[in-house]
């Protein structure tokens, strides 16, 4: 039995790597569950998990690996219980990716980062809309009716949008890696 | 670098949008996950998307909001910890509390996220007024009054409680332990641990105290209670108007207001479980979208779940094909009018649920009498269909047959009525009609189809000769269409236990001039004791 004070100690190891690596423990599960509040859940109880697995963890290794085999199981799991959900990836797509998605997960906090900047040089109207839709979690047929815009129109911005800052997040890490 | 997202068509880019916008069809999804199979490139774009939306929903966007905090933090320093970690931190410093932690956690950072107090665990044919049916295993919303118009479903309450309700009943559930019934019946199962479950009528409170019992409300409000096992307290709504009531085991007791009485104990009041039905089925897939086959189905008999593969099941062929004036006979799979593919195979050997025989000619009047099957010149032979099973099922408590229909979003919800009869009408044996199905449009149980060639025979079809060497014109109906099913108790036709059943006749039941019944698959159900799960 541990005391409480190597308890704490071992809590705090803990909190470090999970810190460090949650956001791309997240966005390993929702490549697999592309719904935002199923990717939730999962995270949640995959959180609990590797605390509770932590002891198993072997220090001379790299955290997130651990944790995404961990992560994996879990998003099996909660694949067999809602198996036959709408949006619900075939098994064998599933497992291609995530097979690919490990490798990519390094470049994860740097394209957050460009992010924040492409968000900021949005047009305002473009920036707002964005707002309303992600920050407020306004349904978009809610903001149609209060712009009197079609739900449509609002549709094609918001996938105009998108693009956009996908191709700005690439133009700034391009620059970023040319200067150095 | 830059032009990465370039090289993909539009048409990728447009579907992740979709998808993110929770605005992508069935169709739109299958397309979506071909394009990212084998593909890279594309499912890096995916995966970059999907990363997007991550963000833009955690991002804070210029000004502090207490209420909303990130559950993943995009700047990673100690100085950035979440509300989450710090209070992980501080809560898993003491063991004990640590298996609680997931509902804190969820409680805390999934506020905005739908109740999970009540989910709705089955449904045999459950239809609310105005509300959707939820799938199974989805939740059903708290403080929302729901009106069951017909059918019987089965929710389980997040302390434990399992409560089954019979149409007509109007409720609304308070919380994890507490549910209103303001009118209909109600079974109640709460297992050890959820003791204390209570059931709120217009005039009592019925608290249960770890027990099976039955509470019914009638129109003007007055309630039944009956006690199956365990026991049940119940008290006036109004503290003044009716002292407490203690029931046990086997007692049941009126409640109309401001009085109690003792009556009868009936044990059919309760309802352990829903009617028996086909609960579901499964149809396979070719890389990831529906191909229509039949994999499996789940069918509750005598109460009890049975799960059985196609291959289980008893196959059936047809004898006897008799059309009225639609004319539009067979459906294949696409592109196969023109080769030779086999006719009859489309009901009776193949398990795809998107070819059959449909439209057999039918009447309004069940039949009483035998149905004449062999042109004799004397009499005409019956308009409908006869179907001898491979193997004779044998009648079993319970449903014994399968029969799936398909049916387009603009036929009737319910499925199109039909008889069944004996191919030979002995003492005690009737036929029966089937107006609504287990699974119906409605339900989140019926499965799409993949698209199909339909056949329409240039003359009336009298025979099964007509059908196989007639001619036809092919077409391709626009409509999405999905497969749906009911299960056929021998029992309802009058048949006795254990009696072996060889075949039976199907008729439309001319309920309407414009939709008459499309059997895609029929099979007999083994007996129970070959596949129990």
């Amino acid at each position: 039995m541990l005391t409480d004070q190597s308890q704490d100690e071992r809590y705090e190891e803990f909190l470090q790597h999970f810190l460090l690596d949650q956001a791309r423990i997240f966005s390993y599960i929702r490549s697999l569950l592309p719904q935002y509040a199923d990717a939730q859940d999962v995270f949640q109880r995959c959180s609990l998990t590797l605390w509770r697995h932590f002891d198993q963890f072997d220090q001379q290794r790299l955290f997130l690996p651990w944790a995404c085999t961990i992560a994996l199981n879990e998003v099996r799991n909660f694949r067999r219980v809602h198996g036959r959900d709408k949006l619900h990836l075939a098994e064998d797509l599933f497992e291609q990716l995530a097979e690919r998605r490990s490798d990519s997960l390094v470049r994860r906090d740097r394209r957050s980062l460009a992010l924040r900047t492409c968000v900021e040089s949005l047009k305002q109207a473009d920036r707002e809309l964005v707002q309303h839709v992600y920050e407020d979690s306004r349904p978009v047929e809610e903001i149609a009716k209060s712009t009197g815009k079609a739900m449509q129109t609002l549709y094609n911005r918001l996938s105009i949008l998108r693009r956009q800052l996908l191709q700005c997040i690439e133009k700034r890490i391009a620059s970023e890696e040319t200067s150095r | 670098m830059t032009e990465r997202h370039d090289d993909l068509d539009l048409t990728l880019h447009s579907l992740f949008s979709k998808l993110l916008d929770g605005a992508i069809s069935d169709q739109e999804h299958s397309e979506l996950q071909n394009r990212l199979r084998n593909n890279p490139a594309a499912q890096q774009l995916y995966f970059d998307y999907l990363d997007l939306d991550t963000d833009l929903r955690q991002m804070s966007y210029g000004h502090s909001r207490a209420d909303d905090k990130p559950i993943v933090p995009t700047r990673l320093s100690k100085n950035t910890m979440t509300l989450f970690a710090l209070t992980a931190f501080a809560i898993a410093a003491s063991l004990m509390l640590i298996a609680t932690f997931p509902e804190w956690l969820r409680s805390d950072t999934l506020a905005k996220s739908k109740t999970k107090d009540v989910v709705l665990v089955q449904s045999a044919g459950g239809r609310f007024f105005r509300d959707t049916m939820p799938a199974v295993g989805l939740p059903l919303e708290s403080r929302h009054e729901y009106a069951l118009i017909a059918g019987v479903i089965e929710l389980k309450f997040a302390g434990g409680a399992e409560v089954i309700l019979e149409a007509p009943a109007v409720l609304e559930i308070e919380s994890a332990e507490r549910l209103m019934v303001k009118r209909g019946a109600c079974s109640v199962h709460a297992p050890p641990g959820a003791e204390g479950f209570q059931v709120l009528t217009p005039q009592t409170e019925v608290t249960d105290l770890g027990t099976r019992f039955a509470v019914s409300v009638s129109e003007d409000g007055d309630t039944e209670v009956h006690v199956v096992e365990g026991a049940a307290e119940v008290r006036g709504r109004d503290p003044k108007s009716l002292d407490k009531v203690l029931l046990k085991e086997s007692q049941a007791s009126r409640f109309d207001g401001d009085d109690s009485s003792a009556i009868e104990f009936a044990p059919s009041q309760f309802r352990g479980h829903l009617p028996d039905r086909i609960v579901s089925f499964r149809i396979g897939s070719t890389a990831g979208v529906s191909n229509g086959r039949l994999e499996s189905v789940l069918v509750q008999r005598d109460g009890r779940p049975y799960e059985y593969t196609v291959q289980q099941l008893i196959g059936v062929d047809v004898t006897h094909f008799r059309g009225g004036s639609n004319t539009h006979h067979l459906s294949v799979v696409l592109g196969n009018e023109m080769v030779g593919f086999s006719r009859t195979s489309t009901l009776d050997s193949d398990s795809l649920l998107h070819t059959g025989m449909l439209n057999p000619g039918g009447n309004r009047q069940a039949l009483t009498h035998d149905p004449v099957l062999k042109d004799d010149g004397n009499a005409e032979t019956t308009s409908g269909m006869a179907v001898r099973f491979r193997k004779p099922v044998v009648n079993a408590p319970g449903p014994d047959i399968v029969f799936f229909e398909l049916q387009s979003v603009a036929n009737p919800a319910d499925g199109d009525g039909f008889h069944v009869s004996p191919l030979q009408f002995e003492s005690g044996l009737r036929s029966i009609t089937v107006m609504r199905y287990d699974i119906t449009l409605n339900s989140a149980e019926a499965l799409r189809l993949p698209k199909f060639e339909l056949l329409r025979f240039e003359s009336k079809v009298s025979s099964i000769n007509d059908l196989l060497n007639g001619s036809f014109k092919p077409s391709r109906p626009a409509l999405d269409f999905f497969a749906i099913a009911t299960a056929i108790d021998l029992s309802d036709l009058g048949y006795a236990k254990d009696v072996a059943v060889e075949g039976l006749f199907f008729q439309d039941a001319a309920d309407d001039e414009e939709h008459q019944v499309d059997p895609v698959f029929i099979g007999g159900l083994p007996l129970p004791k070959e596949k129990a799960q």
